[in-house]
C-alpha cells in the first residue's frame, strides 16, 4: 500500500481516495433486503480478501467467548440473517423497521431489541457532540487500523527496549518496493481494500488533504525516545504486507469479491455523516454524562499560527509514571470489553495513572489506545504538559477530552462490550467477521491434518467437513490416533509458506534467490539480478528467536524442490569439520551419489541440494576455525547454502561480511502473530480473548514459539484465559537475559524506575547492577552527564536556578560515584572484600542514579566507557615515565613525579622541540643531550608521546628526513647505558625455531600474556646461553637492523614466529584470534580493570 | 500409572510414608533428603504450577521446561518428581539427569545428549524420554547453543528439563523453546506445615517461636528451614526460639528494624538500646551491620531517599568495619548518624 501512499502524495491519487468511502456508505442505504445483499459482500470479502485486516479490529473487541461460537463458516455466509447469530454476542436486527432507516444502529444487543426503535429517535436527534461526529466517519473501520499501527508499533518497541536487543522489527520500504507489481495487478480489488487499510487516505478524502497525514507524522517525531519515526508508516505497511498474503492464500476466490465489490464502490459517494450507526438513548446518557474537561488552548496560542513553540523532550520522558500513582486495585472495574470499539489518546503526564498503566487498562477493557489523536479519536485522557501539536490537533477535530476520572467513569458505567454504541457495534461486527475467518482457518488446518492423517493411517476417519466444535474435533481426532503427542510448536508449524507469520518478503526474496540459484551458478555469480541476490552463493537469515527462521529456511527449500542437509550447533563444526564434512556435500559431482542412495524414488540427476547451516553464531569455543572455514566455503560454494543466526552484528560473524546475501529477520507485528494464534487456540478449544493475545504476544516480545508455548501450557488446566492471566503468564515467562551495560544504564537512568509508581524497589535497582557488575559503575560515570534531571524538573518555570539545580544534582552524583569507589577500592584492592559488593552496587550505581536520574534524549546513544582506554594509555604512560626515570636516575635524583613534572616539560623542550626547530642540524645535540641522561632512542619516543597540552605529540612536526638521520646517527654511535632490561635483549633465533611445535594454544596463550611473558622466557634462555652476539648493545653494527626490525622486541618476535607456522595455518590463526578473543575479551578488560582501578581513578 | 495412583496415598500419609522409604538408613540421611517429596503431591508451595505439573504428570506429552527459582524451593525435586511419576519403571533408561557436577561441556551436548535423544526406548504412548539438566545457568553458552536444534528435532522422543536459579543464564532462543516456570519463594505458612510434619515424624520437640525462628530464617528455603530445624534439634534437642537463633546465627531481623525505625524517629536512645542488645547477644558487628543494610533496602516505611542515605552510612561503617575495626563504638556510631540524618541541622548548630 505504500505506492498508494506515494502516489496519492503525488496528487496522482485517483483509485485510491475515491474508494474509501465506500464501506461506510454501502451499508446504510438500503436497510431492508439490500441491505443484507451489501452485508453479504462484505463478508464475502473479509473471507476472501483481506483476513488480515479483520484481524485488527478483533484485537480488543472481541467478547471472550466468540471463538467458540458455534457459527460455523456455511452458517455465517449462507444464511446470513438471524437464527444463530442471535445467540451470538452482538446480534443484527437487520431486519428493524425503516422508522430508523437512515440512522438506526445496525445492530442492537440481543435482550434489547425490543428498545431499539424506540431509541433510534432519540438517537437521531441526539447526534451533535463531538462524539457522534467522530463516530459517523465509519470510525471503527479505518480508526482501527491507526490505533493498531500506534499500538503495535508501541509495543513494539517496548518489546525492543525490553530485550535490550538490536534486532529490527517490523518491515520496511524494501517490503513495499518489491509489493508495488502485485498491487497493480489487483488493483481493482485492492481498491476495495484501501479505505481500511491506511488512515491517513480515509482521511484526506473526507476532509482537508493534507492535515492528518502531516499530524500523524508530527506526533511521531514527537516521541523521540520510543521509537524511530518511520516506524508508524512501517507499521501500516506491515499490514499490508500482510494483506498481500492473504491475497495469496485465498487467490481463488478473488474474482468474487471483485465483482461484487464494484457495485459497492458506485453506490458510494453520497451520504457519509447520515448512515453511520449511532448511539443508543442510553449509551447517549452515559456518554454525554461523562465529565470531559477543557483541554488547554495548545501552548502559546500563536502556535496554531505557525510559530510552534519548541517542544521540549526533557519534560517528558517521564511522563510514562506519575508521581502519585495509584495501585492498581483501585482501579474501577467495569463490564468486560465495555470500551469496545472507543479509541483513547493518552497525552500528557497523568496524575495518577501512568501511561503504561492506562494503556493496560483501557486495553483490558477492550478499547483501543494510540499514540497520537486524529479524527477517529474517541477521547483523549489528557494530563499535564500535553504536547502542543496533540493540543492542536484536539482542537482542531475538537475531540472530546477527559481526564482520569472520566476514564474511570466510563469504565465503571459503560455496559459490557460496549452496549449497543456505534463503536461497540461496528468494533462487534469486526469481530464476529474475523471469528469466521480464523473458523475457516482452523478448519483449513484441520482438512490438512485430516490429509495428513489419511496419508500416515490406511483408514482415515471421515467427518463432517463443515467445521464443528473444537470440542468434538479434538475427540474425533484422538478417537482416531490416540493424543496427538507432538508439542503444540511442533503441531502448528506452518507448512505452507503462506503460514510464515510476517517476514513475507524475505521469504519471498529468500524462494527467489534459490530459484534462480542455477542460473545463477551458470552465469558464474556475476550478475547481480533484480534484487542484488544473483551474486551470492550463501544467504544469511538473521532474527530474534522464534520468529520462524529455520522453518522458513525449510519451506522454501522444500517449495523449490530442494532437499536440505542440515547442520546446527549439536554438529561439531570445527575447520577440520567444516571443509571435509561439507566437502561431500558441496560439489555437485559427489552430489548424485549422494543421492542415489535416498529412499525416494525421484531420479537422482534432478534432485537438487542445499545447505541450511543453523545456528551459526552458535560456533563456539569448540569450533575453532569454523566460521573462518564456512565463509571460505559461501565463497565457493556450488549448492546452494542457507546460514542461520541470531545476531549478525556480532563480531564473529565478521566473516561472513560481503559473503552472504542478507536476510533480516524482524519480529513480526502483533496483527501477524494474532491470527495465527487465535486459529491455534480456536482449533484446541480454547478460549483467549483477543486482548489477552495481544498482551501474550506483546509479553512475548513477538515471539511466536513461546507464545505457543504459552498457551500449550495454559491449555493444561484451563480452557479460558482472562486478561489477568495472561498478563501475569507472559510476565512470568519474560525471557529473562542479562542486560547489556548499555541498557542497565539506560534503564537507570532513563527507565523511569525512581519514580515512586514504578513500584522498583531498591534490590531491583541493585539488580540491574549485577547484570555486570564490573561495567555498571563506568558506564554509569560515562554517561551521568547526559542526562535531564527530572529532579531538577521542578524550577522548569526558572532557567537560572534549574541550572543551579542540576548541577547541584550532578555534583552530588559525582560525590556518590566518587565515595563508590572507595568502596571498590576495599573489593577490587588488595583485600578483596567481596562482601560489600551490594554496598558498592547501591554507592557507585544506584546512588549516583538517584540524583541524577532522567530522561536521556539529546545524549545520543549511551557511550561505552572510556575509562578502560584511558586506564590502559595510563597504563603506558606510566610505563614509559617509569624507564625514562630509571635511565635518568644516575644524573637525576628526582623519583618518577618529579621526572614527569619538572624534567620531563624540558626535555620536551631539549629534545623534541629542538629537532623540530633545527631539523639536521640539532640532531649531534640532541644526542649529546640524551647520552648525558643516559636516554635511549626509544626515551626519545616516550618524551615525545609524553608531551602534554600545546607539546602533544600531535603539535610537533618533525621532519621525517630529520627523523631518519637522527635514527642513523644514534644507531652509528654507541651511548652509555646505566643498566640493560632484559627486554631489550634479543632472543636467539633458534628460540623461535624452537617453539615452532607447539600448538596453537600455547601461541595464543603467550601472545594473549603479552610482551612481558616472552621477554621472560627469552631472558631465561639467555642466561643459558650467555651469547653476547645476542646482545643489542654489544654489537653495535650487526644489531642495528634486528633492532629497527624488532622495534618493540619481544612482541614483533612472537609473530615471525607464528609465520614459521607455515602460510597454510594462517587462516585458522586468525579464526582463532577471533574465537580466542571472544573468550577472553570479556574476563580479560575485568583483570586489567580490577587490578588497575584503584591507581587509575585515583589520577583520574 | 499405578505410581500415580500410589502418590496419592503417599500423599495422605505425607512425610510418614517418605519416612518409611527411608527406614533403612535411617538417622544417617540428612532431614532434607530423607523427607524429599517423591510425588508431586507431596511438593509444597508453587499450587498452581505443580498442579500443571500434575496435568503433565497425568497425560504425559510435557513440555520442554524451565523452571527457575530461588535455592531450596523444590525444583530439582519436582523436575525428578514428574519424570518418576511420567516415566515409571523406565524411569533408569528414560531419563538422563545431568547436573552442574557432571562434565556438561558443548562435547558432552554433543554426543552424550544428542545420542541419549536418538536412542530408542519404548515407552507407553504419551511419554517421552526425558533430559534433565539441573543447574543449567551453570552450562556454557555454547553448549547450550548446541541444545537448540537437537530439542526441536528430537521433540517427538525427548523432552528437556532445566532447573535453574536465574533464568537470564538461559540463551534466549532455548527460553523461547521452553515452557518457564517460575518458582516463588515458599510462603511461611507452607514451611510451617511442613516443619510440623517432619517435627511429628521425628519426635522433635518443639516450642511455637521455635518454628516461627526457622521459618523466619529461611525465608522461604524450605531446605535451609529443614537444615536448620535437623541442626538445632541435634544441637539442642529443643527447637526454642532462642535455640534456632543460636544455630542459625545472625541477628533477628525484627529486632534490626526496630532499630532502624527508631533512629527514623530519631530515637538515638532507644535505638542505641536495641543495638546493646543484640551487641550482648554476642553477634559480631559484621553480622550486625550486614543485617541492618539487608533490612534497610526493604525497610518499607523509609522514603527511597532516605534509604540510600541511610545505606551511606551503613556502607561507610561496614568498610570500616571490614577495615579491622570491629568495636562496638562503630556501631554505635552508625547508629547515631542515622539518627542525625532525620534531625534538624540546626540543632547542631552552635549557639552564638
Amino acid at each position: 500500500m505504500g505506492s498508494d501512499i506515494r502516489s496519492f502524495f503525488g496528487g496522482s491519487a485517483s483509485a485510491a481516495p475515491a474508494a474509501k468511502p465506500k464501506p461506510k456508505e454501502a451499508k446504510p442505504k438500503p436497510r431492508g433486503r439490500a441491505r443484507k445483499v451489501v452485508e453479504e459482500d462484505e463478508d464475502d470479502e473479509v473471507e476472501e480478501a483481506r483476513p488480515a485486516k479483520r484481524t485488527t479490529p478483533r484485537k480488543k473487541q472481541r467478547s471472550p467467548e466468540p471463538v467458540l461460537e458455534e457459527t460455523t463458516a456455511g452458517d455465517f455466509f449462507g444464511k446470513d440473517v438471524k437464527p444463530k447469530r442471535t445467540e451470538a454476542v452482538r446480534p443484527k436486527t437487520r431486519g428493524k423497521p425503516a422508522a430508523a432507516a437512515g440512522e438506526t444502529p445496525k445492530k442492537v444487543v440481543g435482550g434489547k431489541k425490543a428498545e431499539a426503535s424506540g431509541r433510534s429517535s432519540g438517537r437521531k436527534t441526539a447526534k451533535a457532540t463531538s462524539y457522534v461526529e467522530l463516530a459517523d466517519d465509519d470510525f471503527p473501520d479505518d480508526d482501527m487500523v491507526d490505533a493498531d499501527a500506534g499500538d503495535n508499533f508501541k509495543s513494539e518497541a517496548r518489546v525492543g527496549k525490553r530485550l535490550g536487543d538490536d534486532y529490527e522489527e517490523g518491515t520496511d520500504e524494501e517490503d513495499e518496493k518489491v509489493l508495488v507489481p502485485k498491487q497493480k495487478k489487483a488493483m481493482s480489488e485492492e481498491d476495495d481494500f484501501e479505505p481500511d487499510k491506511d488512515v491517513d487516505m480515509k482521511d484526506t478524502n473526507v476532509e482537508d488533504d493534507f492535515v492528518v497525514p502531516d499530524d500523524d507524522d508530527e506526533v511521531v517525531e514527537e516521541k523521540p525516545a520510543k521509537k524511530a519515526p518511520a516506524k508508524a508508516g512501517n507499521k501500516r505497511k506491515a499490514v499490508v504486507v500482510d494483506d498481500d498474503d492473504d491475497d495469496l492464500e485465498m487467490e481463488d476466490v478473488k474474482p468474487a469479491a471483485k465483482k461484487r465489490a464494484a457495485p459497492a464502490k458506485k453506490s458510494a459517494p453520497k451520504k457519509q455523516k447520515k448512515d453511520a450507526p449511532e448511539d443508543s438513548a442510553e449509551i447517549r446518557a452515559i456518554l454525554d454524562s461523562i465529565p470531559t474537561i477543557e483541554p488547554p488552548p495548545p501552548p502559546p496560542k500563536s502556535g496554531e499560527d505557525g510559530e510552534k513553540p519548541k517542544f521540549k523532550y526533557g519534560q517528558h520522558a517521564n511522563s510514562t509514571v506519575p508521581a502519585g500513582a495509584v495501585d492498581l486495585s483501585e482501579l474501577p472495574q467495569g463490564e468486560e470489553n465495555c470500551l469496545a470499539g472507543l479509541t483513547f489518546v493518552f497525552t500528557g503526564q497523568l496524575a495518577r495513572l501512568g501511561r503504561e498503566q492506562g494503556g493496560t487498562l483501557v486495553k483490558q477493557y477492550g478499547g483501543k489506545v494510540t499514540g497520537a489523536p486524529s479524527k477517529k479519536t474517541s477521547y483523549v485522557v489528557l494530563g499535564e504538559d500535553a504536547g502542543p501539536k496533540k493540543l492542536e490537533t484536539i482542537a482542531l477535530y475538537k475531540l472530546t477530552v477527559i481526564d482520569e476520572n472520566g476514564l474511570f467513569e466510563l469504565i465503571k458505567r459503560l455496559p459490557a462490550n460496549g452496549g449497543d454504541s456505534a463503536a461497540a457495534e461496528k468494533g462487534a461486527e469486526k469481530r464476529e467477521k474475523e471469528e469466521a475467518k480464523i473458523i475457516k482457518e482452523a478448519a483449513e488446518m484441520d482438512k490438512i491434518e485430516r490429509a495428513r492423517l489419511a496419508a500416515v493411517k490406511p483408514k482415515p476417519q471421515t467427518s463432517s467437513n463443515g467445521p464443528s466444535t473444537s470440542q468434538s474435533r479434538g475427540k474425533d481426532k484422538e478417537a482416531a490416533q490416540g493424543p496427538d503427542n507432538r508439542l503444540w510448536t511442533v503441531r502448528y508449524a506452518p507448512t505452507l509458506v503462506s503460514q510464515i507469520c510476517g517476514n513475507k518478503i524475505q521469504v519471498e526474496k529468500l524462494g527467489n534467490w534459490l530459484r534462480a540459484f542455477p542460473k545463477s551458478q551458470r552465469q558464474g555469480f556475476k550478475l547481480p539480478g533484480k534484487d542484488g541476490s544473483g551474486t551470492h552463493r550463501a544467504v544469511m537469515i538473521h532474527g530474534p528467536p522464534g520468529i520462524g527462521k529455520t522453518t522458513a529456511a525449510h519451506l522454501v527449500a522444500k517449495l523449490e524442490g530442494y532437499d536440505i542437509v542440515e547442520s546446527n550447533a549439536s554438529d561439531a563444526r570445527s575447520k577440520k569439520l567444516v571443509e571435509n564434512g561439507l566437502k561431500g556435500v558441496l560439489s555437485t559431482t559427489s552430489l548424485m551419489g549422494y543421492f542415489s542412495s535416498s529412499s525416494d524414488v525421484v531420479d537422482a540427476g534432478k534432485k537438487k541440494l542445499v545447505l541450511i547451516m543453523d545456528e551459526v553464531d552458535g560456533m563456539s569455543a569448540g569450533d575453532r576455525g569454523g566460521v573462518g572455514a564456512l565463509s571460505a566455503v559461501c565463497k565457493k560454494t556450488q549448492i546452494p547454502m542457507i546460514l542461520i543466526c541470531n545476531d549478525r552484528k556480532l563480531p564473529k560473524m565478521k566473516p561472513f561480511d560481503y559473503v552472504t546475501y542478507d536476510l533480516p529477520f524482524k519480529r513480526p507485528t502483533t496483527d501477524m502473530i494474532r491470527s495465527r494464534i487465535s486459529t491455534i487456540a480456536y482449533r484446541e478449544g480454547l478460549k483467549i480473548p483477543t486482548n489477552v493475545i495481544n498482551a501474550l504476544i506483546e509479553g512475548s516480545g513477538a515471539d511466536i514459539r513461546q507464545v505457543v508455548n504459552m498457551i500449550s501450557t495454559a491449555k493444561l488446566d484451563s480452557q479460558t484465559l482472562s486478561f489477568d492471566e495472561g498478563k501475569g503468564m507472559s510476565k512470568a515467562w519474560e525471557k529473562h537475559i542479562v542486560l547489556k551495560p548499555w541498557d542497565m544504564v539506560a534503564k537507570i537512568l532513563g527507565g523511569g524506575l525512581f519514580n515512586p509508581a514504578a513500584k522498583s524497589s531498591l534490590n531491583d535497582k541493585q539488580e540491574l547492577y549485577f547484570n555486570d557488575h564490573e561495567f555498571a559503575p563506568l558506564m554509569l560515570q560515562e554517561n551521568y552527564l547526559g542526562t535531564a534531571p527530572q529532579r531538577a524538573n521542578k524550577y522548569n518555570g526558572d532557567a537560572a536556578r534549574k541550572k543551579l539545580a542540576t548541577l547541584d544534582l550532578v555534583a552530588k552524583a559525582a560525590e556518590a560515584i566518587s565515595e563508590g569507589d572507595l568502596v571498590d577500592r576495599m573489593i577490587h584492592g588488595s583485600q578483596q572484600q567481596w562482601g560489600l559488593m551490594p554496598t558498592h552496587a547501591m554507592f557507585s550505581f544506584v546512588r549516583p542514579a538517584s540524583y541524577i536520574y532522567g530522561s536521556l534524549a539529546g545524549h545520543g546513544q549511551t557511550r561505552f566507557t572510556a575509562w578502560l582506554g584511558k586506564n590502559s594509555s595510563l597504563g603506558k604512560m606510566t610505563r614509559i615515565v617509569k624507564e625514562i626515570a630509571g635511565h635518568m636516575r644516575l644524573r637525576v635524583s628526582a623519583d618518577r613525579h618529579e621526572v614527569r613534572l619538572t624534567y620531563l616539560p624540558m626535555l620536551f623542550e631539549k629534545l623534541v622541540r629542538a629537532l623540530e626547530r633545527e631539523g639536521r642540524e640539532g640532531v649531534p645535540g640532541v644526542i649529546e643531550m640524551m647520552d648525558a641522561y643516559f636516554l635511549t632512542r626509544e626515551d626519545w619516543e616516550g618524551v615525545l608521546e609524553l608531551g602534554v597540552g600545546g607539546d602533544g605529540a600531535e603539535g610537533v612536526k618533525v621532519e621525517s628526513q630529520t627523523k631518519a638521520m637522527f635514527t642513523r646517527t644514534y644507531n652509528q654511535q654507541s651511548h652509555p647505558l646505566p643498566f640493560m632490561k632484559a627486554s631489550q635483549v634479543l632472543a636467539p633465533k633458534r628460540a623461535a625455531a624452537k617453539e615452532k611445535p607447539d600448538l596453537e594454544d600455547a601461541f595464543e596463550e603467550s601472545e594473549d600474556d603479552g610482551v612481558a611473558d616472552e621477554a621472560e622466557n627469552k631472558a631465561a634462555e639467555d642466561e643459558e646461553a650467555a651469547d653476547l652476539s645476542k646482545d643489542k648493545y654489544v654489537k653495535q653494527p650487526k644489531k642495528r637492523k634486528a633492532a629497527a626490525a624488532g622495534g618493540a622486541g619481544a612482541a614483533k618476535k612472537a609473530k615471525t614466529a607464528r609465520k614459521g607456522k607455515g602460510k597454510k595455518d594462517e587462516e585458522e590463526d586468525d579464526d582463532d584470534e577471533e574465537d580466542e578473543a571472544e573468550v577472553k575479551a570479556k574476563p580479560k578488560p575485568r583483570a586489567k580493570a580490577a587490578a588497575g582501578k584503584g591507581k587509575g581513578k585515583a589520577k583520574k | 500409572m499405578a505410581r500415580a495412583e500410589s502418590s496419592k496415598h503417599a500423599a495422605s500419609n505425607g512425610a510418614a510414608k517418605a519416612h518409611a522409604n527411608g527406614t533403612t538408613t535411617n538417622y544417617e540421611l540428612p532431614w532434607v533428603e530423607k523427607y524429599r517429596p517423591v510425588f508431586l503431591d507431596d511438593v509444597v508451595g508453587n499450587t498452581e504450577t505443580i498442579e500443571r505439573l500434575k496435568i503433565i504428570a497425568k497425560d504425559g506429552n510435557m513440555p520442554h521446561v524451565i523452571i527457575s527459582g530461588m535455592p531450596g524451593i523444590g525444583k530439582t525435586t519436582s523436575i525428578l518428581c514428574l519424570a518418576r511419576q511420567l516415566l515409571g519403571d523406565a524411569y533408569k533408561e528414560a531419563v538422563l539427569e545431568l547436573n552442574a557436577s557432571d562434565e556438561r561441556g558443548i562435547d558432552v551436548v554433543r554426543n552424550r545428549i544428542k545420542g541419549f535423544a536418538q536412542k530408542k526406548v519404548t515407552l507407553p504412548g504419551g511419554r517421552q524420554k526425558l533430559v534433565i539438566l539441573d543447574e543449567a545457568d551453570s552450562m556454557t553458552s555454547g553448549a547450550q547453543q548446541a541444545l537448540r536444534r537437537t530439542m526441536e528435532i528430537y521433540s517427538g522422543t525427548t523432552r528437556f528439563a532445566f532447573a535453574c536459579n536465574q533464568s537470564n543464564k538461559i540463551i534466549e532462543p532455548l527460553q523461547s523453546r521452553c515452557a518457564i516456570l517460575r518458582y516463588s519463594r515458599l510462603t511461611d505458612a507452607q514451611v510451617v506445615k511442613r516443619i510440623y510434619q517432619i517435627c511429628k515424624a521425628e519426635n522433635v520437640e518443639y516450642s511455637d517461636d521455635g518454628i516461627a525462628a526457622l521459618v523466619f530464617s529461611a525465608e522461604g528455603d524450605m531446605r535451609q528451614a529443614i537444615n536448620n530445624l535437623q541442626s538445632t534439634y541435634a544441637g539442642f534437642g529443643f527447637v526454642s526460639g532462642d535455640n534456632v537463633f543460636r544455630v542459625v546465627d545472625s541477628p533477628h531481623p525484627v529486632k534490626v528494624q526496630a532499630m532502624l525505625k527508631s533512629c527514623q524517629e530519631q530515637k538515638v536512645d532507644e535505638a542505641l538500646d536495641s543495638l546493646k542488645e543484640l551487641w550482648g547477644l554476642g553477634y559480631s558487628s559484621h553480622d550486625i551491620i550486614t543485617t541492618m543494610f539487608k533490612v534497610t533496602k526493604t525497610l518499607p516505611t523509609l522514603s527511597e531517599h532516605t534509604k540510600l542515605e541511610f545505606v551511606r552510612e551503613i556502607g561507610f561503617t561496614h568498610m570500616r568495619i571490614l577495615e579491622g575495626v570491629q568495636t562496638y563504638l562503630q556501631l554505635a556510631g552508625c547508629i547515631a548518624k542515622l539518627c542525625k540524618l532525620n534531625m534538624k541541622p540546626q540543632l547542631f548548630a552552635l549557639p552564638k
